[in-house]
């Protein structure tokens, strides 16, 4: 972003002067970083440090002063350090501030240096599931193709990938217009009528949420009993398609294609079995199954949002099943599906940090919050210990609101923050007073963007970094991360350790040494600064598994047995294959489709990323509110039946909770189905229901069985219209 | 014109972002609820749950659209100020906010949303397709926000010449009204009809306007009073002639409403200490027009409030003031027939408005009677029964509804007053009458300014 300053203040701001070019593209900025004025200069911007007054969560602060503050935090640290131990700490997961110079790193860093240790976590919210089951099945998360080899798909299903409201990459719209373009059909496989669908899709295929492994099964079962599978494929590179290609010593009957076929009372995954799921004809399944493996190339690409569901794993495994029976793997124009990750492209150090190798999955942190001292590697797949020493009691939240309105089930959450005995002290640091930090202790002021330094990588295969130059004094009362940091190390007698004498600039520098080992092109730290951006040239799209396809023998995948483990050993080892499948299976959820209408709760609800925020962030954003308002989509006949018409107030309930919402009546989303996007702020009435559209009110805090990861928007409510 | 310039949007690949919008936005820190671009949401279809076969009937796609430069801008002629101007050497329309005087009328003569009032500022403003930064060699700033590079500005005929597209599709208004300079590729679902609607977010708080139509509905009853009073003045003068005619009162009870109705009117301007520039526009627009005429008609009655009836020159005076008071009303008519509100465009402005003259016009008279403002004489009542009648009749043509009865009751009130023998119920029938015809006016003023949508995007719902 360009920003320009005058007399101090920032009063405009505009993105890449740079022309663009077609191998080069202008990378513009969003409708939000246009906005972002808007946050700057909030009226709501915290200006002091913040103690708490009242009960945790009611929200009573006062004021106080930063010495005052960082005495409370050096004493509660070292308190809970002596008695609890290193691992007491937990850094929240926190995606507010995504570069270097970032609050979570610096807090890493510090207890790591004060404590010698913390406790870490691994996984994500993005997408816990489909990383772990494709690190599972291909050895790696990066099983992307670059998206500007997508001119090279005759065929591209979409399932749950909403580039155009998600904004995956900078451009990454301009590459699917290119292929749409170039002669590629698309298929959107989504509950919604997306923007995506909207603007790309030749073909709508909505399905009910949580049954997209149904769907995959079925279209797997047609290839194969049509024999349209890449049999050869298979063999050389597979483990586990079929009986012929198991592991030693596992029973038979245990293949995907055994699975795929039935037999002893097992149904055969026939486009009518899916059918009476998914609600997906049968007819359009065998003609999608048809497409797919005879479009060659043809890329079947996940969604994130499609893995956030409590058979998450199961799809995403699927998928990778269906990539490799039509030899899709490892090919221009093809995808591997699965979490389509992409090593950076522009290497760069992160602020470094000592400890954190012993985790948790990051979706079990509020499990670590009362039974911590039970956690176990074997069930709760506990990383780097066999079990954990004790229960978390510190928080550090560094510019997130995972604390309470971004985890599932707030209602469970704030119980266990409320607690005073559980967790003892919570610290966060943020822009607002958002819902988290209503949870917290002690609430500091931080500093936006265009008041400190920093280096960004981009999102999702971005050729570049960028440097973002300070360009505003830290507003009054305000004060970034490191720098209270440093004063809080300072106290608690590591401050030389913690800082190396150096200032943010020099530590931005140092992590820069890398990046001009790595790439020649780059132009040096002074040279990158001044320019703002260094861009590197990359040598056409990079193809996921491409040496692992055309050299298996000194390239085998990087799995045990060296295959697609389409059979994972390790899953079969766990011993729960009702749950855990050591083969993909469509495993159905409790909170799936409703078996009736009747109910108690018959519709089923997802979420999704809308434009006018970035998770939670933007959520006060005048500018991107007058863009979106909160919304509940609900489809005319769902809303007929209950007397909703649009732009009705509306209740939204389950079991765990209740939110009123505008309701917006659309054909745009199926009937069944309503959906309502991610990261509106908790905002509980008296009696306790949410006004601001969380939808994580109504969301289940129940891990998926495979990873223990997030399982969203497998969530089932009722829907009524509010008397007025 | 040398050249004229225009937009090129590809609705196809439109993501509905509103990245256009917000550039624009941030460029000129405009406050919620005020765009100079907008993105419009359409979608339609339907999804059928019995078959589950026709997905595919469900569509949506979007629209962006800024000022589209038209080559017949309805804004610039209505505009009375001079504010709105087509530059000579581009055709772009642009608002000088310094000549603006806020009236909105270019709010209501744009089919495409394009002028945008400004509550803050008190003036209105609209999208100059970013001369400045043009002249700079850059682009405007939607055309260089856009992710998916599909806004394109430059000379339309090259536009037309390199991407084709058109003005017209059923969701957008009939291109032949303005003329615009705007080229769509068109989404492929653009030509359904299907359900079609266009989504209409709930409006931010912010963004209600700062005030309605409330002082338009007093300004042009009080007119259209003024000139029923004043024209009953003279047919009574003319009947009454040569003697001290009863007309005076009306006459003065007239100067004073146009007074009152021309304070009104300043207050629904946004900067209304330029009200004077109103009638910077007469060559082109009604509103001007309207303006002199309000005022002639205001100063003739002012004058005319100071003769003696028994003053030769006082018929002829009388005369100016009705004919000056039928050009005002005549110019009012067609102010808001020029506008794009399809309600306003037939027949029924000057039927409800003449109509409104002829019983605003009697009932004035019957509450001048009712408090002994000019004597009783029994030829009067007859006079402001015919006069009111004629407007109860136009009422019809102007569809005036259920409110005919308020109408029909009031001269029935009118009437009865004028029976024998109802001592003091004479007075009450009178002012009954008198404010039952007002209450049907002003129902049916209300219901002009509030019922009638313009045509936009979507047609006029």
């Amino acid at each position: 972003m360009l920003a320009t300053v005058r007399d101090g203040k920032l009063v405009h701001i505009d993105s890449d002067p740079a022309p663009d070019h077609p191998n080069r593209l202008q990378l513009r900025a969003c409708l939000r970083g246009r906005s972002y004025r808007q946050i700057v200069y909030h009226p709501d911007r915290l200006r002091q440090p913040l103690k708490r007054v009242g009960r945790r969560g009611e929200g009573k602060f006062a004021p106080i002063a930063w010495d005052e503050a960082l005495s409370l935090i050096a004493e509660q640290t070292r308190r809970i350090t002596e008695r609890y131990g290193a691992l007491s700490h937990f850094v929240m997961p926190a995606s507010g501030m995504m570069g270097v110079n970032k609050g979570a790193d610096w807090a890493r860093r510090l207890l790591g240096l004060y404590c010698g240790d913390y406790l870490g976590k691994y996984g994500s919210y993005s997408w816990g599931q489909t990383a772990y089951a494709t690190e599972l099945t291909y050895g790696t998360v990066y099983s992307a193709n670059h998206v500007s080899d997508l001119v090279n798909s005759r065929l591209i299903i979409l399932a749950g990938h909403n580039p155009a409201e998600t904004i995956f990459g900078t451009n990454g719209m301009m590459h699917y217009r290119s292929a749409k373009e170039a002669g590629a059909r698309l298929v959107v496989i989504d509950p919604r009528y997306t923007d995506t669908a909207a603007t790309l899709a030749d073909e709508w295929i909505p399905i009910l949420p949580s049954t997209d492994a149904a769907l995959f099964a079925a279209m797997a079962y047609v290839i194969l009993t049509e024999g349209l599978q890449n049999q050869p494929f298979l063999d050389r590179y597979c483990m586990g398609f079929d009986e012929a290609h198991m592991p030693p010593g596992i029973p038979g009957g245990l293949s995907f294609r055994s699975y795929l076929l039935g037999g002893a009372g097992e149904p055969a995954k026939t486009p009518a079995w899916a059918e009476s799921m998914t609600g997906v004809p049968a007819e359009r399944i065998v003609r999608l199954a048809r497409e797919y493996a005879l479009a060659q190339p043809a890329a079947l690409i996940q969604g994130q949002g499609l893995q956030r569901h409590t058979n998450g794993e199961q799809t995403a495994r699927m998928g990778i099943a269906l990539a490799a029976m039509t030899g899709n793997v490892g090919v221009h124009g093809g995808w591997a599906s699965g979490a389509a990750g992409w090593p950076e492209t522009v290497v760069l150090d992160r602020i470094p940090s000592q400890g954190g190798a012993i985790q948790i999955p990051f979706f079990l942190w509020t499990d670590a919050i009362f039974r911590g001292a039970e956690m176990t590697a074997e069930v709760d797949l506990i990383r780097g210990a066999d079990r954990l020493p004790g229960n978390i009691k510190c928080l550090w939240n560094l510019a997130g609101n995972v604390l309470i309105n971004q985890h599932a089930n707030i209602n469970r959450t704030a119980a266990l923050l409320a607690d005073e005995s559980l967790v003892e002290f919570i610290l966060t640091s943020d822009l607002f007073l958002t819902p988290s930090a209503r949870f917290s202790d002690i609430v500091l002021p931080a500093t936006s963007y265009f008041e400190r330094p920093d280096i960004v990588q981009p999102w999702n295969q971005g050729d570049y970094i960028i440097y973002m130059n300070q360009v505003l004094e830290p507003l009054a009362g305000c004060r970034n991360e490191y720098d209270w940091m440093s004063e809080l190390a300072d106290r608690l007698g590591c401050g030389a350790d913690f800082t190396l004498g150096r200032d943010i600039t020099d530590w931005l520098r140092a992590c820069c040494a890398i990046t001009a080992r790595r790439h020649t092109d780059f132009p040096g730290f002074d040279r990158f600064r001044e320019q703002g951006i260094f861009r590197t040239e990359i040598n056409g799209p990079g193809v996921a598994f491409e040496r692992q396809i055309s050299d298996p023998e000194r390239c085998p995948f990087a799995t045990p047995s060296g295959k697609i483990e389409i059979f994972s050993r390790k899953l079969f080892d766990r011993g729960e294959p009702a749950r855990v499948p050591a083969v993909p299976q469509y495993v159905a959820c409790d909170e799936g489709p409703a078996p009736t209408a009747e109910e108690r709760f018959p519709l089923q609800l997802i979420g999704w990323h809308s434009r006018n925020r970035t998770h939670s962030t933007h959520e006060n954003n005048p500018w991107m509110n007058e863009v979106q308002p909160r919304q509940l989509w609900i489809n005319p006949a769902d809303a007929a039946r209950r007397g909703v018409t649009d732009g009705a107030n509306v209740r939204v309930w389950n079991q765990r909770g209740s939110i009123q919402v505008i309701a917006r009546v659309t054909p745009r989303v199926l009937p069944g189905v309503v959906a309502l996007p991610e990261g509106g702020w908790w905002r509980p009435s008296a009696g306790g229901e949410d006004l601001g559209g969380a939808i994580n009110i109504l969301t289940t805090h129940e891990p998926s069985p495979m990873s223990h990861s997030n399982p969203q928007n497998t969530t089932r409510v009722q829907v009524q219209k509010m008397r007025v | 014109m040398a050249t004229q310039y225009g937009f090129h949007v590809d609705m196809r690949f439109c993501t509905g972002c509103h990245a256009c919008v917000v550039a624009c936005k941030e460029l000129h820190d405009l406050p919620v609820g005020l765009n100079l671009r907008h993105v419009f949401e359409i979608e339609g279809g339907a999804y059928d749950t019995t078959t589950r076969a026709s997905a595919a009937g469900v569509f949506a796609y979007y629209i962006s659209m800024s000022c589209n430069h038209c080559t017949e801008p309805l804004c610039v002629k209505n505009c009375p100020t001079g504010a709105l101007f087509k530059r000579q050497e581009d055709g772009v329309v642009i608002a000088d906010s310094s000549l603006c005087v806020g009236c909105r009328y270019c709010t209501w003569s744009c089919p495409y949303e394009a002028p945008q009032f400004n509550p803050l500022t008190g003036t209105t403003l609209k999208c100059d397709l970013c001369v400045d930064r043009l002249m700079e060699g850059m682009e405007p700033a939607c055309v260089a926000a856009c992710p998916l590079r599909l806004i394109h500005v430059g000379p339309i005929e090259e536009l037309r010449e390199r991407y084709g597209g058109t003005a017209a599709a059923p969701v957008l208004p009939d291109p032949s009204i303005t003329n615009p300079n705007i080229r769509y590729t068109l989404h492929p679902d653009a030509l359904r009809q299907d359900g079609v609607r266009v989504v209409k977010p709930p409006v931010p708080e912010a963004v209600r306007p700062a005030h309605g139509e409330g002082s338009l509905v007093l300004f042009t009853l009080l007119v259209q009073a003024a000139l029923g009073a004043t024209g009953l003045a003279l047919i009574l003068t003319l009947r009454d002639q040569p003697g001290a005619g009863p007309g005076q009162g009306l006459v003065r009870a007239s100067a004073l409403l146009l007074s009152v109705g021309l304070v009104a009117s300043l207050w629904h301007l946004g900067t209304p200490r330029r009200a004077l520039g109103a009638l910077r526009r007469l060559r082109t627009s009604w509103l001007s027009r309207e303006v002199l005429g309000t005022g002639a008609f205001a100063g003739a009655t002012l004058l005319l409030a100071g003769v003696p009836p028994g003053l030769p020159i006082y018929p002829a005076g009388l005369w100016i003031a009705v004919f000056l008071g039928l050009a005002a009303v005549v110019c009012m008519v067609r102010t808001y027939q020029s506008t794009i509100r399809p309600a306003w465009n037939g027949p029924r402005t000057p039927a409800l408005f003449f109509s409104a003259c002829a019983t605003l016009g009697p009932a004035l008279a019957a509450l001048l009677l009712a408090v002994g403002a000019f004597e009783a004489d029994p030829g009067v009542l007859p006079t402001l029964w015919a006069v009111a009648l004629a407007g109860g009749g136009a009422q019809v043509g102007a569809q005036a509804g259920a409110r005919l009865l308020l109408t029909v009751t009031g001269i029935g009130g009118l009437m009865l007053a004028g029976c024998p023998g109802l001592g003091g119920f004479t007075t009450a029938l009178l002012i009954v009458g008198a404010v039952l015809l007002i209450g049907s006016e002003a129902l049916g003023r209300i219901h002009f300014f509030a019922g009638a949508p313009p045509l936009r995007v979507g047609g006029d719902a």
